[in-house]
């Protein structure tokens, strides 16, 4: 019985096998052209390739159509999930279930399939993660006085590089999907992940002639998505509120040592002063006090119920040779 | 030797089908009818769907959501392994092991339903624990399961084929079978010759409906599908273990005695292209070759077992697979067994799991002894012993 084995095709990649993954939208329009553009690149540039569908809430003539796709289309899989989840709880559900080498995130309507294999050439290249970044042809004014001050502010907060063009189109290697899906945390971005893991990044930038969005609208997004990821990803303004609640119950403190200079300097004081002073100024001590100290526990206790692994691997390396002990003799 | 044409033009049975319920109901039924033709279309016996499947002998663990199965798997067990001592490969550890998510068991029910049916669950070594990625995988467990070396069992099968002087025709395909002028069966061989016989069992796996379609008799309704077993070369640390995950779209590797290889069949991509036989006609390719899938059943392990990272794949055996349609949910693999269908003495037999074959031969009132130094008390202390 000998081994049975096939020739291998040339032409497309045959050593990387690529896993898309979507959430599928709620309305349904073109969305067999969108597949079908999704899987004919793939199948241009790869041999093994697989899309993953993720049904998030979707209606159920969603289904039937994705699986009319599947009686014609090979390596489509759909993924139903129970309800509606967040879309970053979807995408979460997308990493558990990818099996390939490169899991692939996009957007199924907006974002354009063609860049998949320069963003999968890339992480191939030595990124764990590689960031499509779609920028206009120029920034409008409110988005360069503004947004990307924030965004460089609440990067240097977090630790870890943010942008306002980020997008869910990106790469995961498998070694960074296999640590992302450690992470369980509920409130969760696409965008902060691989900054909380801590691997190699880069990003490819592309560029859209028409956005719907006109200037100030794309800042107010901006603003709210990275005031969120801001909360949800850094005790930094906790501990903000903790240090003006010292500085007020040190400002207090000032106070009721004026109080006390008064009183023994003048001679005649309004009547009652002094002792709503004293009650006033004693008691605003107390609650900043107490604010900053609950601030300070409640800070700890949110890195605490973080569901994140202690640390990351990223990989281990041994020595080549072994220790030469050969000259010492085992005599005590 | 038993030569390529048939010696005779009447038979107490012929058996059409000579892989391993052919050759084991021939064996069972020749005490009683000593003139017995197997018809195989091959070269030779055991070739299709006895040589390319995973090679697993089955003691019940397979089936948690089946205890029928289950049960009649782990009952078999100690006498298969007595039959064919020298045909299994029994020194490699099996371990199941059950997946955290999209399982349709956990770790507590997997345990109580080996308690129920019997079978002995161990703790895994240290070693062996390491090998899987504990954020996917919730318990594992060593079982007692060992694999067959299908080489060896066709040999055996071939020699007591011979021994007890049952005729087979090779190269030979049943294109119909009807009742002659005199009430006798009939069998209508592809290449034009006739043959007669009292009983005439159909045992062609996959064609089962093909042959009953071209003797007009009605079909069973089954489901085919394109399997691909892939053969993977593992790293050293896997050499001696055999991995399945349970219970759902999870993969199993094990070795592969006949070519010192493991076995990797996965839930989602083994199976190519399925059909009903109800639905569409669609004859079953003779000798499929698709493409394989064994980087999608290797990238998926891998997330379980980080270390078959070093596996390498070194060919893929096909075959169609098929299974009655009944059993797609609850993944049960009862023998199907049909007396006097639609012809008197015309009978049909399908079988899943080789280590189930006692049970539809008892069903038919017989038995087999594969080897005449077969000590049959031995086997029945083994079987006591080990139930």
């Amino acid at each position: 019985m000998t081994v049975p084995t096939q020739p291998e095709p040339s032409g497309r990649n045959n050593s990387l096998l690529v896993s898309v993954a979507v959430v599928l939208p709620r309305q349904a329009a073109q969305i067999e052209e969108r597949i079908e553009g999704i899987v004919t690149v793939l199948a241009k540039n790869y041999e093994f390739y697989e899309l993953l569908l993720v049904d998030n809430g979707s209606p159920f003539v969603m289904q039937a159509r994705v699986q009319e796709l599947q009686r014609r289309m090979p390596n489509l899989r759909l993924l139903r999930l129970s309800r509606a989840y967040s879309r970053e709880v979807a995408i979460a559900a997308a990493l558990d279930h990818c099996i390939g080498d490169y899991v692939v995130t996009m957007d199924l309507t907006v974002d354009p399939p063609d860049l998949i294999p320069i963003l999968v050439t890339k992480a191939a290249a030595g990124f764990d993660a590689v960031v499509a970044e779609c920028q206009d042809r120029e920034k409008g004014l409110l988005e360069r006085t503004i947004s990307i001050p924030v965004y460089r502010m609440t990067s240097r907060v977090l630790g870890f590089p943010l942008h306002p063009d980020e997008s869910y189109f990106r790469v995961f290697s498998r070694r960074l999907v296999n640590s992302i899906v450690r992470i369980r945390s509920r409130n969760r971005y696409l965008s902060c992940l691989n900054g909380i893991v801590g691997f190699q990044q880069c990003s490819v930038v592309y560029h859209k002639d028409y956005n719907p969005l006109t200037d100030s609208a794309r800042v107010v997004k901006q603003l709210l998505a990275v005031t969120d990821i801001l909360v949800s990803n850094s005790a930094a303004p906790l501990r903000l509120a903790s240090i003006l609640g010292v500085t007020a119950c040190a400002a207090n403190v000032a106070y009721l040592g004026y109080i006390f200079a008064v009183s023994l300097i003048r001679r005649h004081l309004a009547e009652g002063w002094l002792t709503t002073s004293l009650t006033q100024t004693t008691m605003f001590l107390m609650v900043f006090l107490i604010l900053s100290i609950l601030s300070e526990y409640v800070a700890r206790l949110l890195d605490e119920t973080k569901e994140q692994p202690l640390y990351f691997v990223e990989f281990e390396t041994s020595s080549a040779v072994v220790a030469n002990e050969n000259t010492r003799l085992n005599i005590a | 030797m038993p030569g390529s044409t048939p010696n005779r033009d009447f038979y107490d049975a012929i058996i059409v089908g000579g892989g391993f319920f052919g050759c084991s109901l021939a064996l069972s039924l020749v005490k009683r009818q000593p003139r017995i033709l197997i018809l195989e279309r091959e070269a030779s016996l055991l070739t299709r769907a006895s040589m390319a499947n995973q090679a697993r002998v089955h003691n019940g663990y397979h089936y948690p959501r089946s205890l029928i199965t289950a049960l009649r798997s782990a009952y078999n067990y100690p006498r298969f392994l007595a039959d064919f001592e020298d045909c299994v490969e029994r020194s490699f550890t099996q371990v199941y092991a059950i997946a955290r998510s999209d399982s349709r068991v956990n770790a507590y029910q997997y345990r109580k339903f080996c308690e129920l049916t019997g079978i002995p669950l161990h703790p895994v070594p240290r070693h062996v624990q390491d090998l899987f990625n504990p954020a996917l995988i919730e318990e594992a467990f060593v079982v007692e399961e060992c694999a067959f070396n299908a080489l060896r069992l066709r040999d055996k099968l071939r020699h007591a084929v011979e021994e007890s002087g049952i005729e087979v025709a090779y190269d030979t395909e049943a294109h119909r079978v009807f009742q002659g002028p005199t009430g006798t069966l009939r069998v209508e061989l592809k290449d034009g010759g006739e043959l007669g016989a009292d009983h005439v069992w159909n045992c062609t796996y996959s064609q089962v409906n093909e042959l009953l379609s071209r003797s007009s008799l009605p079909r069973l309704p089954l489901k085919h599908e394109i399997a691909e077993v892939a053969l993977v070369r593992v790293p050293p640390q896997l050499e001696h273990i055999g991995i399945t995950v349970m219970d759902g779209p999870f993969f199993s590797t094990m070795p592969f005695p006949a070519l010192g290889l493991h076995s990797l069949t996965h839930v989602t991509y083994t199976p190519h292209e399925s059909w009903t036989d109800s639905s569409q006609h669609r004859p079953p390719p003779r000798a499929p070759q698709l493409p394989s899938r064994s980087a999608f059943m290797l990238r998926d392990a891998q997330r379980y077992v980080p270390i078959l990272q070093q596996a390498t794949h070194a060919g893929s055996l096909f075959q169609t697979k098929t299974v009655l349609l009944r059993n797609e949910v609850d993944d049960g693999r009862p023998i199907l067994c049909r007396r006097n269908y639609g012809l008197p003495n015309f009978s049909v037999i399908l079988g899943a799991k080789i280590d189930n074959v006692y049970d539809v031969l008892k069903a038919i009132d017989g038995d087999v002894r594969y080897s005449k130094s077969a000590d049959d008390r031995t086997y029945s202390a083994r079987a006591v012993g080990a139930q």
